[in-house]
C-alpha cells in the first residue's frame, strides 16, 4: 500500500521543475520518434538513455518516460496519416486509420487514437501504482530458488512468445546470455570470455548494446532497401487537406467498450514477460471485433477498431514495469531500458527497491502518470504538425540516426571501445533482422543472465549444490512446470499468432477489392 | 525446390554459425586457465559460460533441425548495392567518429552529415550543405538542453 510519507516525499520529488521540463521534452522527442516510420520506440528510448546520466534521478526518469508514452502514442500518427505505422505497436491502428485519413476524418481518427491511448494509459498506470507495491511484498518472500525459477520462466516467455518460431525466439535469447556472461565474474573476480580484450573485462555495458541492436541495425537494414527516387511534396499536400473534421462526444462513447477491451487486454500483455505491445494491439483489435456488433466495419475505417488497438497498445505501458519494479525481471524492452536508466542512477531493480527507495519508485509512478496529461496537451497541440513530420525523407534520417547514435554512446563515458561495441552489435543487429531472428528476446536476456547466474549460484550455495533442495519449493517447482508448458504451448500459439495476422493483414486488402 | 535451398536454407546457416561459436567458447570455457578457478560458492568460473553455450548449441542444432518453411523476405530482397551502401554507411560512421575525437563534434558532424545527405541524394548541393549545418545546429541544441556535454564542445 502506498505510504502517505513515501508519496509525500516523492511529491518533493516532482515539484522539481526540471523533472516537468524533461517530460516535456521526453514526450516531444518520443512523439517525433514515434512518427517516424524507420525509428522503433526502443531505438528512441535506447538514443536518450545516455542522457539520463547526466541528468538528476526524478529528470532522467522523466526523460526516459516522456519518451516511451510519447513514441507509443507517435507511432499511430504515421500510421493513421500514411498506413505506415511509426511504430511496431501501431500497425493494427493503420488498418482503421488510414480508411477514415482517405475520408477526409484525419483528425477524428487521430483524436480517436491519443483519447483512446491517453484513457488506457492513465487507468493502467493507476492500477500499477496501487498492484506493482503489492507485488514487491510477495517478491520478498522469493529466496533464489524461487527467484531463478522465476526468471527461467521470464527467459521462457520472452524467447517463446516474441517470435513466430519459438526456438529462434529461444536462440536469440541463448544469445543474449552468451554477451550477458562476457566480462568478470560475479563472484570470483576473474575475467571470462574476453578474448584477451582489455576492454571486454568489465562485460558489454547496456548502453552500447541497446543504440547498436536497435539504432544502428535498424538503418543499416534502411541502407540495404534505400531507393533514390519518391515525391514527398505531392504526397503532403494531399494529406494537409484531409486533417480536418474532429472527433465528438456521442462518438467517444461509442467507442468506450473497445477501450475497456484494450485495457484488459493490454494489462495482461503488459505483464506477461515476452509479448508487449505489438501482440497487445493485434489480440486487442480481434476480440473487440468478435464483440462489437459493428465488428463488419473494423477494417474499413470503424473508429472502435483504432480504440481497440491503441488502448490495448498503450494498456501494455504501466503494467509491463510490474515485473521489473516487483521481481526485478525486465518482461519488455521498453522495461528493459527503464530498468537500465534505473541502474544508471544507482538503483538496481528489485522486490527491495520499495523498501531501499521507496519514494523514487513512487516518484517513477508519478511520472509515468504525469506523462500521459504532457502527452494529451501536447499531441493535441502538434500532432497535425507531426503528421507531416512521418514524411522526414531516409536521406535526412540516416545520417542523423547514425550521428545521433554514435556522439550519444561517446560521450555517455568517453570510452572508444563502447562505439566499436556498438557498431559490432549494430551489425549483430542487423545479421539478426534479415535472418529473421527476434531482437527483443537477446537485449532482455542479456539484461537477466546476471540476475540469473548470481540467483542460481546463491540456490546452490544454500542447498550446497543439491537441484532438488535448490528448486524443491512448491513455488519453484510451479514455475518450472509453468516454463516447460509455455515452451509446449507455444507452438501451438505461434501458429495461432501466425492465423491472426494473416487474417487481419488480408482484411484491407479484400475491403479494398470490394 | 533446389538442393542448396533444401540443405543450405537461411535458418541451417545461420544456426550452423552460431552452434560453431558457441562450440568455440565452450571449448576455451572448457579448457582455458579462468575456467578452473574455484569461487566461494564452489563452482568453477567456467560452470555458467558452459552451461550457457551447451544451451545455445542445443538450441542452433534445433534451428538446423527444423529450419522455417519460409524465406526470410529481408534477406531475400537483398543486394551487392545494399549491402555495399549499408557498408559505407558503417564507414561514415567510423570516420565521423574518428573525427569526433580529433577536432570535436561540430566540425565532425557538417561535414560528414553534408557528405552523407549528398551521397543519399539530397541535391542541389546546397540543401546537403542547409541540412548538414541545420540538423547540426538542432543535436547541438537537443543536447544543450538535455545537459549532455558534446566531445569537444565547451
Amino acid at each position: 500500500m502506498l505510504d502517505p510519507q513515501v508519496f509525500g516525499e516523492a511529491l518533493q520529488i516532482l515539484a522539481d521543475p526540471s523533472v516537468w521540463y524533461q517530460v516535456v521534452i521526453g514526450v516531444l522527442i518520443g512523439i517525433t520518434v514515434g512518427a517516424i516510420p524507420g525509428l522503433s520506440t526502443s531505438a528512441g528510448m535506447a538514443l536518450a538513455l545516455p542522457a539520463t546520466l547526466m541528468l538528476p534521478t526524478g529528470a532522467a526518469f522523466g526523460l526516459i518516460i516522456g519518451v516511451y508514452k510519447g513514441s507509443t502514442f507517435g507511432g499511430s500518427i504515421s500510421a493513421i496519416t500514411f498506413a505506415t505505422p511509426g511504430t511496431a505497436g501501431a500497425a493494427m491502428t493503420s488498418l482503421d486509420g488510414y480508411p477514415l485519413m482517405r475520408q477526409g476524418k484525419g483528425k477524428k481518427a487521430l483524436q480517436t487514437a491519443l483519447y483512446s491511448s491517453v484513457s488506457a494509459d492513465v487507468i493502467t498506470d493507476v492500477a500499477t501504482m496501487l498492484v506493482a507495491p503489492m507485488i514487491a511484498v510477495i517478491a520478498l518472500s522469493f529466496g533464489p530458488g524461487e527467484r531463478t525459477a522465476l526468471i527461467i520462466l521470464a527467459f521462457m516467455l520472452i524467447g517463446t512468445l516474441a517470435h513466430e518460431s519459438p526456438v529462434k525466439g529461444m536462440l536469440a535469447a541463448a544469445l543474449g546470455m552468451v554477451l550477458g556472461i562476457i566480462g568478470i565474474d560475479p563472484v570470483a573476480q576473474a575475467s571470462r570470455l574476453t578474448f584477451g580484450f582489455y576492454w571486454l573485462r568489465d562485460g558489454i555495458d547496456i548502453i552500447p548494446l541497446m543504440i547498436g541492436m536497435f539504432a544502428i541495425s535498424t538503418m543499416l537494414l534502411q541502407l540495404t532497401e534505400y531507393t533514390f527516387n519518391g515525391n514527398i511534396k505531392e504526397k503532403a499536400s494531399d494529406l494537409a487537406a484531409k486533417v480536418s473534421e474532429g472527433l465528438k462526444l456521442h462518438e467517444f462513447r461509442k467507442v468506450i467498450k473497445s477501450i475497456g477491451i484494450g485495457i484488459g487486454i493490454g494489462s495482461v500483455c503488459g505483464v506477461l514477460p515476452g509479448l508487449g505491445s505489438t501482440a497487445a494491439s493485434m489480440i486487442g483489435y480481434t476480440i473487440a471485433k468478435r464483440l462489437s456488433p459493428n465488428g463488419h466495419e473494423f477494417g474499413k475505417g470503424s473508429l472502435e477498431g483504432i480504440a481497440a488497438a491503441e488502448s490495448s497498445n498503450n494498456a501494455t505501458v504501466g503494467p509491463t514495469l510490474i515485473p521489473l519494479l516487483a521481481f526485478g525481471v525486465p518482461g519488455s524492452t521498453p522495461a528493459a531500458l527503464i530498468g537500465g536508466a534505473l541502474m544508471l542512477k544507482g538503483l538496481t531493480p528489485s522486490p527491495m527497491l520499495f523498501e531501499t527507495h521507496a519514494s523514487m519508485v513512487t516518484a517513477l509512478l508519478l511520472i509515468l502518470l504525469l506523462a500521459n496529461f504532457v502527452n494529451l496537451i501536447l499531441s493535441s497541440i502538434v500532432f497535425p504538425i507531426y503528421a507531416r513530420v512521418g514524411q522526414l525523407p531516409q536521406r535526412i534520417l540516416i545520417p542523423l540516426v547514425f550521428l545521433l547514435a554514435t556522439v550519444g554512446t561517446y560521450a555517455y563515458r568517453s570510452n572508444p571501445y563502447d562505439v566499436l561495441i556498438m557498431f559490432l552489435i549494430g551489425i549483430i543487429g542487423f545479421l539478426m533482422k534479415i535472418y529473421e531472428f527476434p531482437i527483443p528476446p537477446l537485449v532482455l536476456a542479456f539484461i537477466l543472465t546476471p540476475l540469473v547466474e548470481s540467483s542460481l549460484r546463491r540456490a546452490l550455495v544454500i542447498s550446497r549444490g543439491n537441484l532438488v533442495e535448490a528448486f524443491g519449493s512448491p513455488l519453484s517447482l510451479v514455475m518450472l512446470t509453468a516454463a516447460v508448458i509455455v515452451f509446449v504451448l507455444s507452438f501451438r500459439f505461434s501458429k495461432k499468432m501466425k492465423e491472426v495476422s494473416g487474417e487481419v493483414s488480408r482484411e484491407p486488402e479484400q475491403a479494398e477489392e470490394k | 525446390m533446389k538442393i542448396g535451398q533444401l540443405y543450405l536454407s537461411p535458418d541451417r546457416v545461420s544456426g550452423i554459425v552460431i552452434a560453431c561459436f558457441a562450440l568455440l567458447l565452450l571449448i576455451i570455457s572448457s579448457t582455458a586457465e579462468w575456467a578452473f578457478q574455484e569461487t566461494r560458492d564452489g563452482l568453477s568460473v567456467g560452470f555458467f559460460p558452459r552451461i550457457t553455450n551447451i544451451v545455445t548449441i542445443i538450441l542452433a542444432v534445433l534451428v538446423i533441425i527444423f529450419p522455417a518453411e519460409s524465406y526470410p523476405e529481408k534477406l531475400a530482397k537483398l543486394t551487392p548495392r545494399g549491402l555495399l551502401r549499408a557498408a559505407i554507411g558503417l564507414l561514415f560512421a567510423v570516420i565521423f567518429f574518428i573525427l569526433l575525437q580529433r577536432i570535436g563534434f561540430i566540425y565532425a558532424a557538417i561535414p560528414c552529415l553534408v557528405i552523407g545527405k549528398y551521397l543519399l541524394g539530397v541535391r542541389p548541393w546546397f540543401y546537403a550543405l542547409l541540412y548538414g549545418v541545420v540538423a547540426t545546429g538542432a543535436v547541438y541544441a537537443l543536447f544543450y538542453v538535455l545537459g549532455f556535454p558534446l566531445p569537444g564542445v565547451y
